[in-house]
């Protein structure tokens, strides 16, 4: 079900909406007066650790697997240590330092401006596809190209076809090449095949990820391999490994975050003209928590508190653990869903959704949770009696843009 | 002959074609756009230069009045510095503006009663 009035769906007033608002930007300025040098540690902390286990991995590869004893154990433990550390560069520190959460330090080195990261995708179009269009239109239909990296179909509400009956093993393969379908990701493979985008705005893009994806592929299977000299095969084997766990890895901690059961999809137009409280609201909506220790949380860049994280995209992660309680309780206190649950289960929804959704519609049915009952005290308005909100506070009145424009 | 450099959105306007001199790394291709709302949160969020479309550098350049560096609230969106001077150079722009340089920002979308309706900057670690 795609949520075309939030407002209407929380059974919200207009106030209680701003106030709710108050409350979040509240919560932001708290975090934004204490952060400082202990969130500061933490990153560089983050950043070390990362270092080290890259250095591990290496090692462990290039010296290890030169003795018959102990090549196995080395390919094993060299290849483990390679994954963590990739899976906590791209998701703790990686994504993070994208979105600015650390911008404040004024660390040369730690800036959304200067990071580039250990995978396929040029950190500039990332920040134009994951930044700005996924997290300006999360979960819209139409807009956010999240929803099923532009080959699943992950909402009821996107027509059928029967391409979409190869869906489990595209999802599987999308899973294994995460890195690769995250590379592609900002091209917008359906403007693409509509013949909507730019040629050489094309170009330039797949010139991008052709340099970026050839320093990847000669770092992890040529420039590395050929250190290890004879056991090259090995090392090889063990990079495809690494890849392949944060790969599968990432996949899987970001399909967590919209996906599940109660992650809504919208269908507003020109939402940009929301307010700061309508947009808290659709980001609370649209996005899924898991629960775990402070190891899981870490390794999967705190979007376990992908609420928080949609809510404050740009606040540090190490914060998001003391923000969950608030916003949790902001939840509760406004009656609106927060959606959180194990990660096995969080993920076996995501995943029953691709299995379901690659049927036709009339042959599965939606899985979604009932929107929140109205409380006693909040009396559902009629339209009759709801003031206009195009006007005060932007668009998640029913209608089309035209239509509003001419009333 | 170095052709004017089109940026990820594949436009270029009249002022940028006008304030192009051959440089790639400060022609102003999207100059003409740094008061629409869409491309400041644009800028904003995929951390791009209001001026030439291409990634921010550190440091992060704000144009903007006296009241608003009083404020700390800027409504230009993001620039290099370099972009920054180069557009307040430019013929129209206004004579007032200042230049502030950040390492970061906080984005703040408008709040209902919030009497500036249009999202806004505000550097959070001067320089």
């Amino acid at each position: 079900m795609a949520i075309s009035d939030v407002q209407e769906y929380t059974h919200l007033t207009d106030e209680e909406v701003e106030q709710l608002g108050r409350e979040l930007d509240a919560i932001r300025k708290e975090i934004e007066e204490s952060r400082g040098d202990s969130d500061a540690a933490y990153i560089n902390r983050m950043i070390r650790i990362q270092r080290y286990l890259a250095v591990a991995g290496r090692l462990t590869l290039l010296l290890g697997t030169q003795s018959k004893k102990t090549r196995v154990p080395a390919a094993i433990a060299g290849a483990t240590f390679l994954g963590l550390h990739k899976i906590l560069e791209n998701m703790e520190i990686g994504h993070n330092v994208m979105h600015g959460q650390w911008d404040w330090m004024n660390d040369p080195e730690i800036h959304s401006s200067n990071w580039e990261w250990d995978t396929a995708q040029p950190a500039e179009q990332w920040k134009h596809s994951h930044n700005y269009i996924h997290h300006q239109f999360t979960n819209v239909l139409g807009y956010d190209n999240d929803i099923g990296y532009g080959i699943l179909r992950m909402a009821r509400e996107q027509k059928w076809h029967p391409v979409y009956l190869g869906q489990p093993v595209y999802n599987a393969l999308l899973a294994s090449l995460f890195q690769w379908g995250v590379a592609l990701h900002d091209l917008d493979l359906e403007r693409i095949r509509k013949g909507e985008k730019d040629p050489k705005e094309m170009k330039r893009q797949l010139r991008q990820i052709g340099r970026k994806g050839r320093n990847q592929v000669l770092k992890d299977y040529v420039i590395y391999p050929a250190l290890s000299g004879r056991q090259w095969k090995t090392t090889l084997a063990a990079n495809a490994t690494a890849n392949l766990m944060r790969n599968l890895w990432a996949y899987v901690i970001i399909f967590c975050g919209h996906f599940p059961d109660g992650a809504l999809h919208f269908t507003e137009e020109e939402l940009e003209d929301e307010t700061r409280a309508e947009w808290y609201l659709r980001q609370m909506l649209g996005s899924a928590n898991f629960n775990g220790g402070p190891l899981l949380h870490i390794m999967s860049g705190n979007l376990g508190f992908q609420i928080e994280h949609h809510l404050f995209p740009d606040l540090p992660s190490n914060r998001y653990a003391e923000i969950s309680v608030k916003v949790r309780a902001l939840c509760e206190k406004y009656d609106i869903p927060y959606t959180t649950g194990p990660l096995y289960k969080q993920y076996g929804q995501a995943l029953r959704t691709i299995i379901k959704l690659s049927l036709p519609n009339g042959m599965t049915s939606s899985d979604q949770p009932e929107p929140p009952t109205p409380s006693r005290s909040r009396k559902r308005k009629s339209d009759s009696e709801r003031p206009s909100r195009i006007q005060e506070l932007g668009v998640w009145s029913r209608g089309k843009s035209t239509e509003r424009q001419a009333s | 002959m170095t052709s004017t450099p089109r940026n990820r959105t594949g436009g270029r306007s009249a002022l940028a074609a006008a304030r192009f001199r051959g440089d790639p790394g400060h022609a102003l291709t999207q100059a003409s756009r740094v008061h629409e709302r869409h491309w400041v949160t644009q800028c904003a969020l995929a951390r791009i230069c209001g001026g030439c479309a291409m990634s921010l550098g550190r440091p992060i350049a704000f144009l903007g009045t006296p009241d608003e560096v009083a404020r700390n609230a800027f409504h230009l969106p993001p620039m290099h510095t370099a972009c920054a001077e180069e557009l307040r150079r430019t013929p129209g722009a206004d004579p007032t503006w200042q230049l502030v340089t950040t390492a970061g920002f906080e984005f703040v979308r408008p709040a209902t009663e919030d009497l500036d309706r249009e999202p806004r900057f505000e550097p959070n670690s001067l320089l």
